[in-house]
């Protein structure tokens, strides 16, 4: 019997792709796990893709030594579309979703009853996908340690058995399986269900604030944080020879509100910021932090990001705008700047840097570069402290416990 | 001592020197048990429990790397020990091996101000540690009732909570980096960089593997500037009901108050509304509080009498808890503020407290919080006078979402009812829920019946817990207490999840066996062994691949 009418065994909604690959839409988790123990048990090599995903091999790897040739792989790629029910639980403010809803359909569905997931900026792409790539994470009070806006996690393993973490809201019983299936990319195994916590909508405000330097407003950042005056929103648009600026948001309960305003206006002040604007932002406003057309006096930098600020600066100096890149990479707050003086030093004063999250210890962000110049700025952002994304050890310690998995049975 | 034994103690000798490895008979036996109160009752009767072969002392991660590398090619299972106050039988080695102790590698470094982390070596002591960042005006704000005896590595490795993890965290929330060595022997540094949607975190696969997948060496954790204002206060709550509500919309308003303890009506009794911890307490309130209410007579006869009183309490649980749930009624709930900026400590204060009020509270003033705040650390050690008296006194923290707190609360003393004394209070809140702590005694006249007693209570809990919809362990760990209902808290797919883990990291399996329900040791609650006495240096070691 072929892999297709093994799969039309146990009653799965199928499709043959032209491109020869078998599509799969399953219902739940437990028709995942029916496919992926069907495929597990194939005689064939089973390429596993989830859209937004890189392609995962079921076999094992000392299998997959006998077989060099890709096209040797059968693909089956699992649609999660219909995998989209929601159901909210008010009283401890989370929401349970199955992983093929878009996140921003899922903040369009909690925000529909009063409720935001707190994020910057939800993307279209499917809420199991999201959490697999852990990109681009969340926004920034809930990148602050303990505020992580995933309570629970629901995957098929590739060994074929069902994972459901405990929704508790903490626990010390071993290493955390959410950790190793969030940002797994999906070598571990699909993520069909997610637990989300979800806060009030409630009203806010943003700062956005001038700076003539950027070590200014960098100084600024790690003063507020360690006044633990934590943003709910953050954004720092580095303007090269012009003004750099920061704005930086609050939320929820009002009188809260007002107080952290004005100490970010203090601190501000005191490192050398200028206000430009106070924002009301409405429950559930959303939008990038310094895409506010609003706010008089940025100039360039208000309607754009970073390869915007680029072009026209480019265009001002006279200069065709470069093929611009941005690469992610988070650096310690004591390393920001230094980053940024190594990349303008090596590469020339066309470069940008935008940081997008706010962590008690570092940003995250973009460093923006012409195309040519990307590599060379990976190196140079390593060598002065910085960590471009990508970088981590985590791929060959995830391919270790995947390896694991796969020689189990199915 | 066996030969395999004996080479093995010279070859770590060759690398730390002979002051920092020993098979010191006596040595052996004080690193033969933990805080296990199961342990304690045997021990009472002058029982031993199986020693470890070996116990190392080493100063660094290459000399940890050095000898997990020995015990390797030895087959011999390592055991990573911090300062031995783990309450769940996580550092016994049932087959002997090798202890690593790492309290030499106890370094606190200066604090970056700027990124407010610190390194600090695991096996710094909690309050050396606390004490070292206060000179250099900061904290960590981790502050276990066991600040004094445990470590920074054993915080890691069970993923332990302090009293102000409300604003704080707990320790996992508080790491950024740390180094560990892995059952290969093989150092791995990971994160202190910030991390948010940058892949896997790591991190938080070795915090809380209490010491089966590697042990860690060194820790870079997050630190704030010291509290400039703290702000405490106590309110009486009408009801348990009333309490937890407010507790909820403290959190859900976005409120991050530091201190949140809420105790059930027989703990408010037990603490006559002062707003201390109890834990042993409840031996005082059994003894002092029930025997006052007795007409005197003669010292010994009043000794007696109270240890009847006692005896008849635990013999008959169910009979009592109720009546004296029917004496007790209000919460006491203990609050605290604390922070840089006195206008949000202030308002934080304020908001925090009307809302209780608004819930039926009863102002009591900073009184009960300045007391509890005082005597925070006191009430946990008074478990030798419990033993002393032929009880068992443990405690059991578990955590579920608001939806559930107040079901699995009653659902819990339902059970342990039949079994003994039970009390409670909530703490370590957040926005989707909290955490109850559960605080159990019972009494049995021999050791046998205690073990039995202990192991039926344990099972009654934990079983109720499962059902209600908490967490086996929300600080404590699991190590071999609890790891029969390892399965039941991650299911089955969880398990084979976390086991692959450690066949990646520990493929011989030498880390820590028969701990977490990842391989080796018995199905518990209830030791392995009745009572032994056998002697150390079996050197046969054979560990589950
Ligand atoms: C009186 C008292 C009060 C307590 N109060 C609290 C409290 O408020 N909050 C709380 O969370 N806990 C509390 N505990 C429990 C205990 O203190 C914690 O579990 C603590 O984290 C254990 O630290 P330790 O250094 O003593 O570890 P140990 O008991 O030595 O070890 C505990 C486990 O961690 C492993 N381990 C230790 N160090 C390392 C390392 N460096 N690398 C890898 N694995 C390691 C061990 O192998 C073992 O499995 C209390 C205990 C007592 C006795």
């Amino acid at each position: 019997m072929s892999l297709i009418q093994d799969l039309e065994g146990v009653g799965l909604g199928l499709s043959k792709g032209q491109d020869g690959a078998i599509k799969a839409y399953p219902l739940d988790a437990e028709e995942v796990q029916a496919l992926v123990r069907t495929c597990r048990r194939a005689k064939e090599h089973v390429l596993l893709e989830i859209d937004g995903l890189p392609p995962t091999p079921l076999w094992a790897p000392q299998e997959g030594m006998a077989f060099s040739s890709a096209d040797e792989e059968t693909r089956v790629c699992v649609d999660l579309g219909k995998m989209k029910a929601v159901a909210l639980d008010r009283e401890s403010h989370l929401v349970n979703a199955f992983a093929g809803i878009s996140v921003s359909d899922l903040e369009e569905y909690v925000s529909e009853h009063g409720f935001t997931l707190g994020l910057q900026d939800p993307p279209a792409l499917a809420v199991g996908a999201w959490l697999a790539l852990n990109e681009p994470g969340p926004g920034s009070r809930l990148a602050f340690p303990g505020w992580s806006p995933v309570a629970a996690v629901e995957a098929v393993l590739l060994e074929g058995s069902l994972i459901r973490t405990s929704r508790v809201p903490r626990s010390a019983t071993g290493p955390d399986p959410k950790a190793l299936l969030i940002g797994g990319k999906g070598r571990l195994g699909v993520i069909t269900r997610v637990t989300l916590r979800m806060y009030p909508a409630a009203r806010g405000k943003r700062i956005v604030m001038a700076f003539a330097d950027a070590a200014d407003a960098v100084g600024a950042v790690i003063e507020a944080l360690g006044q633990d005056l934590v943003p709910d929103a953050f954004g720092l648009l580095d303007g090269g020879i012009s003004e750099s600026v920061l704005a930086w948001e609050v939320r929820g309960d009002p009188g809260r509100v007002a107080r952290v305003s004005l100490a970010i206006d203090e601190v501000a002040a005191l490192n050398g910021g200028r206000r430009l604007a106070s924002i009301v932002r409405e429950p559930g406003a959303q939008g990038e932090m310094l895409k506010e057309p609003e706010v008089p006096g940025l100039g360039d930098l208000g309607a754009a990001g970073p390869v915007e600020v680029r072009a026209a600066a480019a265009r001002r100096a006279g200069r065709r705008p470069e093929p611009s890149v941005a690469i992610g990479f988070g650096a310690r707050w004591s390393r920001i700047v230094l980053v940024r003086r190594a990349l303008i030093n090596e590469l020339g004063g066309s470069v940008r840097l935008h940081l997008e999250k706010a962590l008690p210890e570092g940003g995250m962000g973009i460093a923006c570069v012409d195309s040519e110049n990307s590599p060379r700025a990976r190196d140079i952002i390593r060598q002065a402290g910085g960590f471009p994304v990508g970088d981590e050890e985590s791929e060959s310690w995830i391919e270790g416990v995947a390896g694991t998995l796969l020689g189990e049975a199915p | 001592m066996s030969a395999v034994v004996e080479k093995l103690h010279s070859r770590i000798a060759e690398v730390l020197g002979r002051r920092f490895v020993t098979d010191d008979a006596e040595r052996l036996e004080a690193y033969s048990r933990d805080a296990w109160s199961r342990v304690f009752l045997a021990a009472r009767e002058g029982c031993s429990t199986p020693s470890p072969d070996l116990v190392a002392w080493p100063a660094d991660v290459e000399q940890v790397a050095a000898i997990m590398g020995l015990a390797r090619q030895a087959g011999c299972p390592v055991v990573p020990y911090g300062a031995g106050s783990g309450v769940c039988g996580g550092t016994y080695l049932l087959d002997g091996g090798l202890i690593i102790d790492l309290k030499r590698i106890d370094h606190v470094g200066t604090v970056d101000r700027q990124d407010r982390l610190v390194e600090v070596g695991a096996g710094a002591l909690g309050e050396h540690f606390e004490r070292r960042l206060a000179l250099q005006g900061f904290t960590c704000g981790h502050f276990p009732s066991s600040m004094y005896c445990s470590t920074v590595g054993g915080w890691l490795a069970a993923r332990s909570a302090g009293q102000m993890s409300s604003r704080y965290g707990k320790i996992e929330d508080m790491v950024s980096g740390l180094t560990f060595v892995d059952g290969t022997a093989r150092i791995r540094r990971l994160g202190a960089r910030p991390r948010a949607g940058a892949g896997p975190d790591l991190i938080q696969t070795v915090v809380g593997s209490e010491g089966t997948l590697g042990a860690v060496t060194d820790a870079v954790l997050r630190v704030h500037r010291a509290p400039a204002v703290r702000r405490m206060r106590g309110v009486l709550m009408p009801s348990l009901e009333s309490g937890v509500e407010a507790v909820r919309k403290m959190f859900q308003a976005g409120h991050r108050p530091a201190v949140v303890r809420l105790y059930d009506p027989l703990d408010t009794l037990v603490n006559k509304g002062k707003g201390t911890d109890t834990g042993g307490g409840v031996v005082s309130f059994l003894r002092r509080g029930l025997g006052k209410a007795l007409p005197k007579s003669g010292k010994g006869n009043k000794r007696r009498t109270r240890s009847a009183i006692v005896d008849a309490v635990l013999t008959r649980p169910r009979f009592f808890g109720e009546l004296l749930d029917r004496a007790a009624g209000s919460c006491m709930l203990v609050l605290g503020s604390e922070g840089q900026d006195a206008r949000l400590v202030d308002y934080e204060a304020r908001e925090i407290l009307s809302i209780s009020l608004r819930l039926g509270g009863l102002d009591l003033g900073e009184a009960p919080g300045e007391h509890w705040l005082s005597h925070r650390y006191s009430v946990s050690f008074k478990l030798t006078p419990a033993l002393d008296m032929g009880l068992f006194v443990d405690t059991l923290e578990t955590a579920a979402t608001w939806g559930r707190v107040l079901g699995l609360y009653h659902a819990v003393r339902q059970a342990v009812r039949e079994h003994g004394f039970v009390m409670a209070h909530f703490s370590h809140a957040y926005e989707e829920g909290c955490s109850i702590y559960f605080t159990l005694a019972g009494s049995a006249p021999d050791l046998q019946g205690s073990e039995e007693a202990y192991d039926r209570l344990w099972r009654a809990a934990l079983d109720a817990v499962v059902a209600g919809g908490g967490t086996i362990s929300h600080h404590h760990g699991v190590g071999m207490s609890k790891q029969a209902f390892m399965h039941k808290e991650h299911g089955e797919g969880g398990m084979v999840l976390l086991r692959a883990l450690k066949k990646a990291l520990d493929p011989d399996g030498i880390m820590n066996p028969g701990k977490l329900g990842l391989g080796g040791g018995p199905e518990l609650p209830g030791a392995p062994w009745r009572v032994t006495r056998a002697g150390s240096g079996r050197g046969g070691w054979k560990v589950a691949a």
